[in-house]
């Protein structure tokens, strides 16, 4: 413990110290690759995000001007209507009004009766439970109590269901009652105004037209701005894992993990001297690249090593499952398999079989655009150096990363197209 | 999960890029508030700062991204780039050298970024006028010849570094707003920016959330 806070000190006041500012960055240790791995997924799901929201919020823009052009326009013209049958629609407005009454209690009255079906076909089933659960007792020679109480259970919730569906038909009855009263009503009111109620007949329609336009309108709005809250929650889910991330590689470092660090780095510099010339801005020339001084510090003993060899094999195992499980709820993912169908997701099966030892190789030649060779050699060679015998692990971690971006690739791809519908939808909707 | 942090319309992702040692992160510090206590950058290779700004009534927030650009984190040089919709691409206007990366930035910047990229060039350290090595024309003629826009900074007593990131953000902000409307619109509109509703018998289902 004592340990781990002065090491930790170390790092900050390397970290701190404005004239080795220009060498911090060089200073630490490559990432491993399972760090990389798990920077580069959420970074991506930063950029899905951000790319989404954005668009949204276009197609959110443009769904609230139609809605107010829609708004605007329908109240013109039916303001022109209402001046030409002024009376007629006062006349006639009542009639209406219940018309549209009736409507929705047909609607609750359909609903009721669904509920009712619903409860009755549960009750049977449930019934049967019962009298299946007596049959085998009867059947039994001495009754244990946990079998009475499965009795007991399947009684009371014979019971539950007969409430509920006493409920539903109650709730049906009023309903029917209260739309025959309705019914009578608009018959006398249609008897009384026939002519104002004929005459408005355009008005009311071309209004009830114009309300379930708005409404359609309306609903997309609504379902477009939770899609964006829940962008934007995936948004700050990933930032808060890389902090996570983050958090751990410092952790790490100032624990002492840094002895599988210390060889490859070596080979790091010098595959980052051997492509600075070809790479674009990197490094800066003035900027000096000189091995940090703390890590002379770190003298680990043969006895050390193997604890930290096996602490670092373990976590990667744990690592590799916990991603494995992970990635399949993981935002991207569900997007991407969302978007794709079910015919791709099988097709995701279908290339994951278990892999072993040499097969790794394939997963190089997968990895993202913009890797470059220099550095994931290193990176790999650092792993497999401190990591022999497990290189089916790492394997599939590999395999699960190229995976993952072939799947956010999809996904780019496919929130593409999710969205061009439903600009046609907002659009369509006044056509 | 963040309530207030949700408060925004747009999110523009802009890559702060350049040699190191031209004031890069001084100048996120200047304009934003971190978005993590940890020092980021040195462990998974970026850094993310925010900062909302309001653009025509709209809140946008900016989310930038502070890149070490180091060798070792090139494997995810794609992730960085990808969906950035700006670029400062900053320099030392008292280095010379840093001037003359510029054109090989713009180069990695074509290679990985989405080609309609807004990107500014910002010459930084104007404070030091008496070490000045790069001449405010000759950026300036550079700037326009590879149509990017441009202005001189000091993070150090914050001339400008405001109208920097409000210039960009404004410019991303028309490009954004505008491109969509004009190609969707076209494409699905009926090719007029008004659209009139038709009295259709009835009106269609809505396809929004795919379940």
């Amino acid at each position: 413990m004592d340990e781990t806070a002065t090491s930790s000190e170390v790092t900050e006041t390397f970290v701190s110290d404005p004239t080795t500012r220009q060498f911090e960055e060089d200073g630490h240790p490559p990432l491993e690759t399972r760090h990389l791995n798990m920077i580069h997924e959420e970074l991506e799901k930063l950029n899905i995000s951000t790319d989404v929201i954005n668009k949204m919020e276009v197609q959110l823009d443009l769904a609230r001007a139609d809605f107010r052009e829609t708004q605007v326009q329908w109240s013109e013209k039916l303001k022109e209507l209402s001046k030409q049958y002024s009376s007629q629609i006062a006349k006639a407005r009542p009639f209406y009004e219940l018309k549209i009454k009736e409507r929705s209690l047909r609607e609750e009255s359909q609903k009721a009766a669904e509920r009712f079906e619903r409860a009755t076909s549960i009750l049977g089933i449930a019934k049967q439970q019962v009298s299946l659960t007596q049959e085998s007792l009867s059947r039994q020679t001495s009754v244990l109590p946990e079998c009475l109480e499965v009795l007991n259970h399947h009684i009371q919730r014979v019971r539950e269901v007969e409430e509920e569906r006493t409920a539903a038909e109650s709730l049906h009855a009023s309903k029917a009652h209260a739309m025959l009263h309705l019914a009578e009503k608009i018959r006398a009111m249609e008897k009384d105004n026939r002519y104002a109620i004929k005459k408005s007949r355009l008005y009311f329609e071309k209004r009830l037209e114009f309300t379930k336009i708005l409404e359609a309108q309306k609903a997309t709005i609504l379902c477009l701005e939770a899609e964006v809250r829940q962008k934007k929650n995936d948004y700050t889910t990933s930032l808060r894992n890389l902090e996570r991330i983050s958090e751990r590689i410092h952790e790490e470092r100032s624990t002492g993990s840094l002895e599988s660090a210390v060889s490859s780095d070596q080979e790091d510099q010098k595959s980052d001297f051997k492509s600075s010339e070809s790479l674009p801005g990197n490094p800066p020339p003035y900027a000096p690249t000189a091995p940090p001084p703390y890590e002379d510090k770190y003298i680990i003993d043969k006895d050390d090593d193997s604890i930290v060899l096996n602490m670092i094999k373990t976590e990667q195992e744990e690592e590799g499952e916990k991603r494995n499980s992970r990635s399949l709820g993981s935002g991207v993912i569900l997007l991407a398999q969302q978007l794709i169908g079910n015919g791709n997701s099988t097709e995701k099966h279908n290339i994951t079989p278990p892999r072993h030892g040499e097969e790794a190789d394939i997963s190089y030649h997968t990895r993202p655009v913009g890797l470059s060779d220099g550095s994931d050699n290193s990176e790999v060679s650092s792993l497999a150096s401190f990591n022999i015998g497990d290189d089916d692990t790492v394997s599939k971690m590999l395999m699960s990363h190229s995976e993952l971006i072939k799947d956010i690739e999809l996904a780019t791809d496919r929130v593409g197209h999710i969205l061009k519908p439903n600009i046609k939808s907002v659009s369509n909707a006044h056509e | 999960m963040g309530s207030r942090d949700d408060e925004y319309d747009y999110l523009f992702k802009v890559v702060l890029i350049g040699d190191s040692g031209v004031g890069k992160s001084n100048l996120l510090s200047r304009f934003t508030r971190n978005e993590f206590n940890l020092e980021s950058k040195s462990t998974i290779g970026v850094e993310f700062a925010t900062r909302s700004i309001s653009v025509e009534g709209k809140t946008v927030k900016a989310q930038i991204w502070d890149t070490a650009g180091q060798e070792r984190y090139r494997a995810i040089t794609s992730a960085y780039y990808r969906g950035a919709v700006g670029a400062l691409l900053v320099y030392d206007i008292a280095k010379h050298v840093t001037y003359e990366n510029v054109e090989r930035w713009l180069k990695e910047l074509r290679d990985h970024a989405d080609q309609n990229i807004v990107i500014m060039l910002v010459g930084n350290k104007s404070d030091l006028r008496h070490l000045r090595a790069v001449p405010t024309d000759e950026a300036k003629i550079y700037a326009e010849r590879n149509q990017l826009s441009f202005i001189e900074t000091s993070a150090l007593d914050s001339t400008n570094v405001e109208a920097a990131f409000t210039n960009i953000l404004t410019e991303i902000y028309k490009s954004v707003s505008n491109k969509h409307v004009g190609t969707d619109r076209q494409g699905y509109g009926g090719g007029s920016g008004t659209i009139i509703p038709s009295p259709a018998s009835d009106p269609p289902k809505k396809q929004c959330c795919i379940p």
